[in-house]
């Protein structure tokens, strides 16, 4: 018991640790080079007014959203795989990334890319909206039907993820000049993050972060399964609403600026869990913390391996991440150390 | 899904609507500078006009330093002269030759932003090929954007050219070469003039697995065609998508195949396309599609080039 606070303990500070040397060297490094001095010479004299642009305005906005995405997909992901208690829920589960594609889609269909609406691109404002009603249906389709259970929620989810992809297929074809722009935004990216973007997208996520916390705890007991759950006196059904609104309003957020980025949201969990044990109060945090390391790096090699062309971020997550998860896998299964 | 943006992906890639690599030596003269201003042409500065897109474009100096985020831009830059100005292209970026010495900031959809702020550009020149987001961003580090539009044509050639001139203070050089343009294609249709036949050709852009992808009516390849003298058999093409069924029983006289990338080789050996009567009677061809696919200087060099496939009676 004793041993595993820890290595809690250590895990949060050994992250927290990495989060921080991650995000400077996230911004010291870039397609163009940067050294240590250069952000010395901007902090004390002011330097090169190019560079500086490059670390503040390009560069910090980029590490900022990475790190912020990064926690609330990762977190977001742990709470579903507990929720749903399924190991292949990740935070697209509820047909958000078809509702935001659906949602992008209208928007450049309807050439409303260049519109602006507080500062906010329409193209992520619709995509915002495509996700959110898509959640809210999904909930209502499975709280109306006969039975009322969690695979409900998933199938329905499921279904209208399918429908909407039918229509952004539809739009693609009957938009020629839509067609490429819909397919590069489905395949995510930070190239255009700014200022404006983390001050929506911090609160959202911190809020629904720290409201999704306090389920922790009931999470823990929903792993017995709904109805051992109920008869240790956990309201299950009342916990569908709350979870599934805050973790909607984190994902619909994060995808509305970054498109749809894979893996990090199913991985991480699974990553976390395989070191820190399944309690979810530690997971939660730990999870959140390990999935914005994690996407900071790969948006870092994302922007830097092939510099000056950039590789889709969802690609380097995959691609770095999944070799890894797999010799993991592999170690806990020879009964190593992280039984 | 996955599976149509894959096929989506190939088939872009085969389109290769305005982007691509030049295969072809490159012909005509318009991808020399064709005069030095003259002190009546100058221009004065601070400027301010619309890029095609409407959008008010304000410079306070003549600028020194141009990013090209589109090739029909840089091809436009190297035609008035300013191509030593040029600091930064795209991968996609590959005539005239010497295009290809200038660094590059990535390719055209997801330019690196980074790489284009340490350039320390005076003026960006772009087209809705990249991504809006990342345009808005450039906008909002303030710095000056130009946007042109591929899919106007002739006439958006001539506004892109007659800008880029204003805004590089090459006026006299821009005039110039819009006029060798307008006179070349007065040529071009002087020698049309009285047809007796108007060929039906196909234009293909994709074909196969992945669908027959052909400009239809009102797209510009199709007023090229008719513009060189012959008729577009896939004219009721929907948004670029044909079928087979409805080119074999159109039963074109000429096809003629996109070379970026190569189409000509694959589509004369394709099953079911091989035993179309112009395939067997040798009638296709290979034609350099970024002269049309690019709004600029060599536009009417692509048209003259359609003109020769389809009328070569008449040329020589």
């Amino acid at each position: 018991m004793r041993k595993s606070k820890i290595r809690i303990s250590i895990m949060f500070i050994a992250l927290a640790l990495g989060l921080l040397t991650a995000m400077v060297g996230a911004l010291l490094f870039g397609s163009t080079k940067t050294g240590l001095k250069d952000l010395l010479d901007l902090l004390t004299t002011g330097g090169d007014p190019s560079v500086a642009t490059i670390i503040f305005n390009v560069r910090l906005p980029r590490v900022l959203m990475a790190a912020i995405t990064g926690m609330g997909l990762a977190l977001v992901g742990a709470v579903y795989q507990g929720f749903f208690r399924n190991p292949m829920a990740d935070p697209f589960m509820l047909g958000m990334s078809s509702g935001a594609a659906f949602g992008a889609s209208i928007a450049i269909v309807l050439g409303l890319e260049s519109a602006v609406f507080f500062g906010m691109g329409f193209v992520s404002v619709f995509a915002f909206v495509g996700a959110a009603l898509t959640s809210v249906a999904v909930y209502m389709v499975a709280n109306s039907g006969y039975r009322r259970q969690k695979v409900t929620i998933l199938l329905a989810g499921i279904a209208i993820s399918f429908f909407l992809s039918a229509f952004v297929s539809l739009f693609m074809v009957f938009s020629q000049d839509g067609m490429q722009k819909i397919v590069f935004w489905t395949m995510g990216g930070l190239g255009g993050a700014s200022m404006d973007q983390v001050i929506v997208l911090f609160p959202a996520v911190f809020l629904g972060g720290v409201a999704l916390m306090f389920f922790a705890r009931d999470l823990n007991v929903l792993a017995l399964g709904d109805d051992t759950a109920r008869s240790l006196g956990v309201e299950v059904e009342k916990m569908n609403l709350p979870v599934l609104a805050f973790s909607s309003l984190i994902i619909a957020v994060c995808v509305s600026f970054t498109g749809v980025i894979g893996f990090v949201g199913l991985i991480i969990p699974h990553m976390i869990r395989l070191i820190s044990g399944p309690d979810h109060r530690t997971l939660l945090p730990l999870s959140a913390l390990g999935g914005a390391v994690f996407m900071v790096l790969a948006d870092l090699l994302a922007r830097t391996v092939a510099a000056p062309a950039e590789i889709p971020v969802g690609a380097v997550t995959a691609l770095v991440g999944s070799p890894y998860f797999i010799w993991l896998l592999l170690r806990s299964g020879k009964g190593g150390a992280l039984k | 899904m996955r599976k149509f943006i894959a096929l989506v992906l190939v088939v872009l890639v085969s389109i290769g609507v305005m982007i691509g690599c030049n295969t072809t030596a490159p012909k005509g003269n318009s991808g020399t500078p064709t005069g030095a201003p003259t002190e009546s042409e100058k221009v004065t500065y601070p400027l301010s006009l619309k890029d095609a897109f409407g959008k008010v474009v304000d410079l306070k100096t003549e600028p020194a330093r141009i990013v090209s985020l589109s090739p029909t831009t840089t091809e436009i830059v190297f035609a008035l002269g300013a191509g030593a100005k040029l600091v930064g292209r795209t991968d996609y970026c590959d005539f005239p030759a010497t295009a290809k010495t200038v660094p590059s900031v990535g390719e055209v959809v997801n330019p690196n932003v980074e790489t284009i702020v340490s350039m320390k550009p005076d003026v960006i020149f772009a087209s809705s090929m990249t991504k809006a987001d990342i345009i808005s961003k450039l906008r909002q580090l303030k710095f000056v954007v130009y946007m042109e539009d591929d899919l106007k044509g002739i006439e958006g050639a001539y506004q892109s050219i007659n800008d880029l001139g204003q805004i590089l203070n090459a006026k006299g050089t821009s005039d110039q070469v819009v006029t060798s343009m307008k006179n070349h294609l007065l040529y071009i249709k002087g020698k049309l003039r009285n047809l007796k036949t108007r060929p039906s050709v196909y234009y293909v852009v994709g074909f196969g697995q992945y669908g027959d992808w052909t400009p239809g009516k009102g797209t510009f390849i199709d007023e090229a065609i008719n513009l060189a003298g012959g008729t577009n058999s896939g004219a009721a093409a929907v948004n670029w998508k044909f079928s087979l069924e409805q080119l074999i029983k159109n039963n074109p006289k000429i096809i003629l195949c996109q070379v970026n990338p190569d189409l000509k080789s694959s589509f004369v050996k394709a099953d079911k396309y091989k035993d179309l009567p112009a395939v067997k009677a040798g009638k296709v061809y290979s034609i350099d599609n970024n002269k049309l696919d690019r709004a600029g200087p060599r536009i009417i060099d692509g048209i003259d080039e359609l003109s020769r496939l389809i009328q070569p009676s008449l040329r020589y």
